[in-house]
């Protein structure tokens, strides 16, 4: 028994020289005000669904500098799983994290939590109607949520029957612009004075993008869905609307099978920038016909494609995300608005939309 | 005469007929036999290992998953209690090991892979491990390895019953009834399973944002979560029938039923709650296979018919409005399989064996989402023919080589040939040298192909060139202690490796992009001390695993060439030792993964890059005795002794100590 005992006693000590494990909060660390006070833009990336690390980077444009991770660094947390947009609204930043159900709300400055929204299915963009409403439109439930910014609450839903998915929204006067995603190719027409839909607009299968203009009129990009899918496949498209009569001016249809991705408008409004195949196109929004070259021809010697777009407001400048192979640190490519590069610098997993601080 | 006994004990060595040790009464860990010099020829060159039967028996709680991580090399990748688990050999994913029940494989055609959690250790009477090229001589498709688990016939004479009941912390409860059968001319084995838990575990959360009811912000201190929409309840049936008419004739029927139904827990960062945003998968699974045999005095013929059915229910149901509830997911697959395979073997003398071995799938899925209405309906036809030849000219050297034909579908692959040798070094240390080397080929899934969206038809099979080396002792038997070991090295290339990303529409999309190098090293030993009453044993398992990225880089910018691939350590470690004193016994299991990365570069700008060593300690104390005459035992186990907080997968918590109790009564010979 005695050495039963001993033999036990050994045993047992070797355990205790058994390791722990290296798992521990995160530190948080006062970022450099200086550095995120300067303009620039937060890239959003998406992270692997799944597995909770989306992040959000910021780059400031005047020193080239990339902070990694702000969010994470700032408030000791993760920022969730699938960060889908930023929205800035009165000095504050609102990030949309798809697959965590919330939208967080972040002091820009210093990446700083500030307060959160929570209640929705799965969360995809915020438009600010005013600083006690907003919408926030959502990928599985049939409905946009308005929100009340200050109180930070659910205050009421707009039911979208007969579709199953909100996407990007536009605001017109007092008319919202709502893309249906999923499945589907509808475009709302939304009163943001009473809530209700006025009008459903057909269009390509699968609208995502929609840009307002300088001359006051709609583009919405379709991506034509995906071959075999039961709601239907159909070449991509372009669309220029005019909102106030409410039909299609004119469509630019892009050759089936092309890869039609992010959309976004120059600072003046006058230029549509889009992504096709990787490569980022200009079309001038009087233009009759597509243009044939690549502003910014797709990145050389890369397989993956760039499926992220973002035009600075204040410069121009163009930023480009490519996830390469969506499980690494992806990269942003940045050209000014003649297509000539300027910089490169690596980011988050999956980046795929900007917010630009002025 | 000699030559006849050879004869026959090779042949009988085909069936996998084990002792059975599935009882209180007959779990005794014994003295090690070791057998050296006659090596059956159908291992010859073989890189095999396996989980002796007490470590099977030992817990109602373990499953396969658990099983293999704590007592073999193989990576185990489990997301989390109770829910998915999966295997891989080498550095390989999933796919690439082949998992076969009574010879019928359980790999899924949609996924190709098969979930370890649902694999209750107590329904395995014989499980071994194929590591590398062995593997062809189990199935295709196995580029990683192969995992056989066989039902074995009960050898106890009479009637024979077995009851284990297990509680633990979390509501868990797994209870275990077994009635056997053994009589002259047949057998029969009936098993019911049943495990349940509420799996609602605390943790310290350091992830979520602490987010108060108003919407503002507490991070001044952690909250303590629980693992949500986690519960499980799965139940189980296997019923073994043995028939042995005479002649060299036996069968064998097996049947399989399980009905689960699991919550899919929420992440660590959801901000959503479980009661508005369940996600549950239920499954129902019908599993059976028919064997024959008839043996003869230089060969042997037998032939398998199977058939499953699945019934998969993957729903995600969410709260958009107070009373409102909408399916966002709500997909329905029904997957149904027949198998039917003939196997001839040939054993002229003991110096050489012949096999050929016709195996055919049908596979059909019926896949469909009620939201969105998408889904596929496919079927596949897959044959495989293999030939196979083992000589052994002398006591010390053996040869051998697998060819395989295989058809998917229509296509037809390239031959996969493999080359097995072992050479006897020294015979009083059992000191044998063994190599293979080999060629395969895996088939893309019907998901692969099919699925909508994303599925790509134009899929290529994976190719595999692999080859190992290594060496293999075992002292002479000795009543004191016992002792023997193996090391292998290992390297393999595996080419057109079918990897799922993200496209540009929105979906995923698989494509042949990968190209991986595995190389590593695998040791193995065991070892028995017997001081009077005291018996301490260890059995060790460690490996090291390089699984390079050698693919065309998507791009200069692409960093993922030559790094590791995600999720498979370099280093992994088991080991299990048992102390046993009179009618106590102490069982410790420690298992150790080395630092696992999250993305495909082995580096990112965010603080998720990467999972830190594991290291899990379980520390086990039964005590036997007979009531009555019935052999009774009650056994304690804490898991997580060291009380580790620990995620398994990004964001996935796992449980801190934890406890369970078990109780286990044979009344035998009723």
């Amino acid at each position: 028994m005695k050495r039963f005992l001993y033999v036990h006693s050994v045993l047992l000590f070797l355990l205790t020289l058994t390791g722990c494990m290296d798992y521990e909060p995160e530190r948080t660390t006062r970022l450099s005000l200086n550095s995120l006070n300067t303009p620039g833009v937060y890239i959003v990336s998406e992270g692997g669904f799944m597995y909770g690390n989306a992040s959000l980077e910021y780059y400031s444009r005047n020193t080239r500098s990339v902070m990694a991770d702000v969010f994470s660094q700032a408030n000791a947390r993760a920022l969730g799983d699938v960060a889908q947009s930023m929205t800035l609204y009165r000095g504050l930043g609102y990030v949309v994290v798809n697959n965590s159900g919330v939208v967080y709300i972040i002091d820009p400055s210093s990446s700083r939590l500030v307060g959160g929204i929570r209640g929705f299915s799965s969360p995809r963009y915020v438009h600010f109607v005013s600083d006690t409403k907003a919408y926030v439109s959502d990928l599985v439930a049939s409905q946009l949520y308005i929100v009340d910014p200050i109180k930070r609450e659910i205050t009421g839903r707009i039911p979208t029957p007969g579709h199953m998915s909100t996407e990007r929204m536009v605001q017109v006067g007092s008319q919202l612009w709502v893309s249906c995603w999923s499945y589907d190719r509808t475009l709302l027409i939304i009163d943001t004075e009473t809530d209700t839909i006025l009008e459903e607009l057909r269009v390509g299968i699968q609208p995502t993008a929609l840009e307002l203009d300088s001359q006051g009129m709609l583009w919405v990009l379709s991506t034509g869905g995906y071959p075999g899918s039961t709601y239907g496949y159909e070449a991509p498209t372009l669309r220029r609307i005019d909102p106030t009569s409410r039909t299609v001016l004119k469509t630019f249809t892009f050759p089936q099978g092309k890869q039609l991705g992010a959309m976004s408008m120059s600072p003046d409004r006058t230029f549509l920038y889009y992504l096709l195949d990787g490569a980022v196109y200009s079309l001038p929004i009087g233009a009759r016909q597509l243009p044939s070259i690549a502003l910014v021809p797709a990145p050389r010697e890369t397989q993956s494609k760039p499926y992220g777009l973002g035009v600075d407001p204040q410069t121009g400048d163009i930023y480009m995300a490519d996830a390469i192979d969506y499980v690494q640190a992806g990269v942003v490519y940045r050209y000014d608005h003649m297509g000539i590069p300027l910089d490169t610098f690596r980011v988050g997993i999956n980046p795929s939309s900007f917010c630009f601080v002025p | 005469m000699y030559r006849l006994f050879i004869v026959l004990s090779g042949l009988a060595f085909t069936l996998n007929c084990e002792a059975q040790t599935d009882s209180v009464a007959q779990t005794r860990r014994l003295s090690e036999l070791q057998v050296i010099g006659v090596r059956p020829l159908k291992l010859i060159g073989s890189t095999r290992s396996s989980i002796d039967s007490a470590t099977l028996v030992e817990s109602p709680t373990l499953n396969l998953g658990d099983l293999l991580s704590q007592s073999s090399a193989v990576f185990v990748k489990s997301y989390g209690r109770g829910t998915l688990a999966t295997a891989s050999f080498r550095g390989t994913s999933p796919a690439h090991t082949d998992i076969h029940w009574n010879g019928f494989r359980l790999n899924s055609p949609m996924l190709g892979q098969v979930d370890l959690s649902l694999v209750p250790s107590l329904f395995i009477d014989a499980l071994s491990l194929w590591h590398g090229s062995s593997a062809s001589s189990i199935g295709s498709g196995a580029l990683g390895g192969a995992i056989t688990l066989e039902n074995t016939e009960p050898t106890v004479p009479g009637h024979h019953v077995d009851l284990r009941q297990t509680i633990g912390s979390f509501e868990t409860l797994d209870s275990y009834l077994r009635h056997t059968y053994a009589g002259d001319r047949w057998s029969s084995s009936t098993r019911l399973y049943r495990a349940s838990s509420s799996n609602d575990f605390p943790y310290r959360n350091f992830s979520k944002v602490n987010l108060r009811a108003d919407g503002s912000v507490n991070n001044d201190e952690y909250e303590t979560s629980y693992n949500r929409n986690s519960a499980y309840t799965d139940y189980h049936l296997l019923q073994d029938l043995y028939l042995s008419p005479g002649a060299g004739l036996y069968l064998d029927a097996h049947l399989w039923l399980l009905s689960s139904k699991r919550g899919v827990p929420m992440l660590q960062t959801d901000q959503r709650s479980e009661y508005q945003h369940r996600t549950e998968q239920r499954e129902q699974t019908l599993r059976s296979v028919l064997r024959g045999r008839m043996l003869r005095t230089y060969h042997s013929l037998s032939g398998t018919v199977g058939f499953m059915s699945t019934h998969q229910q993957y729903q995600y149901t969410t709260q958009t409005a107070p009373t409102v509830f909408v399916d966002a997911i709500n997909t329905s697959s029904y997957i149904r399989s027949l198998y039917g395979s003939f196997v001839w073997e040939y054993m002229p003398e003991a110096k050489w064996q012949v096999k050929s071995q016709l195996d055919n799938y049908y596979h059909h899925v019926d896949t469909w989402d009620r939201r969105t209405r998408t889904g596929y309906l496919g079927g596949r036809l897959e044959q495989s023919l293999l030939l196979s030849l083992r000589y052994r000219p002398t006591d010390r050297i053996g040869v051998g080589s697998n060819l395989r034909w295989e058809h998917f579908g229509g296509q037809l692959s390239p031959l996969s040939v493999t080359l097995l040798s072992d050479y006897l070094l020294l015979h009083r240390y059992g000191i044998r040298l063994r190599a293979s080397l080999g060629t395969g080929h895996r088939f893309p899934t019907l998901n692969d192909l099919y699925y909508e969206p994303g599925g790509n038809p134009n899929l290529h099979p994976e190719r595999s060139f692999s080859y190992d080396f290594g060496m293999e002792f075992a002292l002479p038997s000795h009543e004191r202690y016992a002792l023997s070991g193996s090391v292998t090295l290992f390297d393999s290339y595996i080419k057109d490796w079918i990897l799922w990303l993200p496209s540009y529409r929105g979906y995923w999309t698989p494509s042949n992009v990968r190209r991986v190098h595995n190389y590593g090293i695998e040791l193995k030993a065991k070892a028995s001390l017997q001081l009077q009453e005291v018996r301490l044993s260890g059995d060790l398992h460690w490996g090291y695993t390089r699984a390079r990225n050698e693919g065309e880089p998507l791009g200069p910018l692409d960093e993922s060439f030559s790094k590791q691939l995600p999720y498979i350590p370099r280093y992994q470690a088991s080991l299990t030792s048992v102390l046993s004193w009179r009618a106590w016994q102490i069982i410790y299991k420690y298992n150790y993964y080395s630092t696992r990365y999250t993305t495909s570069s082995n580096y990112s700008t965010t603080a998720h890059s990467r999972l830190g060593a594991y290291h899990m300690s379980d520390l086990s104390i039964e005590w036997r005795h007979r009531i009555a005459r019935m052999p009774f035992s009650i056994k304690g186990t804490i898991h997580n002794l060291l009380n580790e907080e620990y995620v398994s997968v990004l964001h996935r918590p796992m449980p801190r100590q934890h406890y369970t109790l078990s109780f286990a009564l044979s009344p035998s010979q009723l």
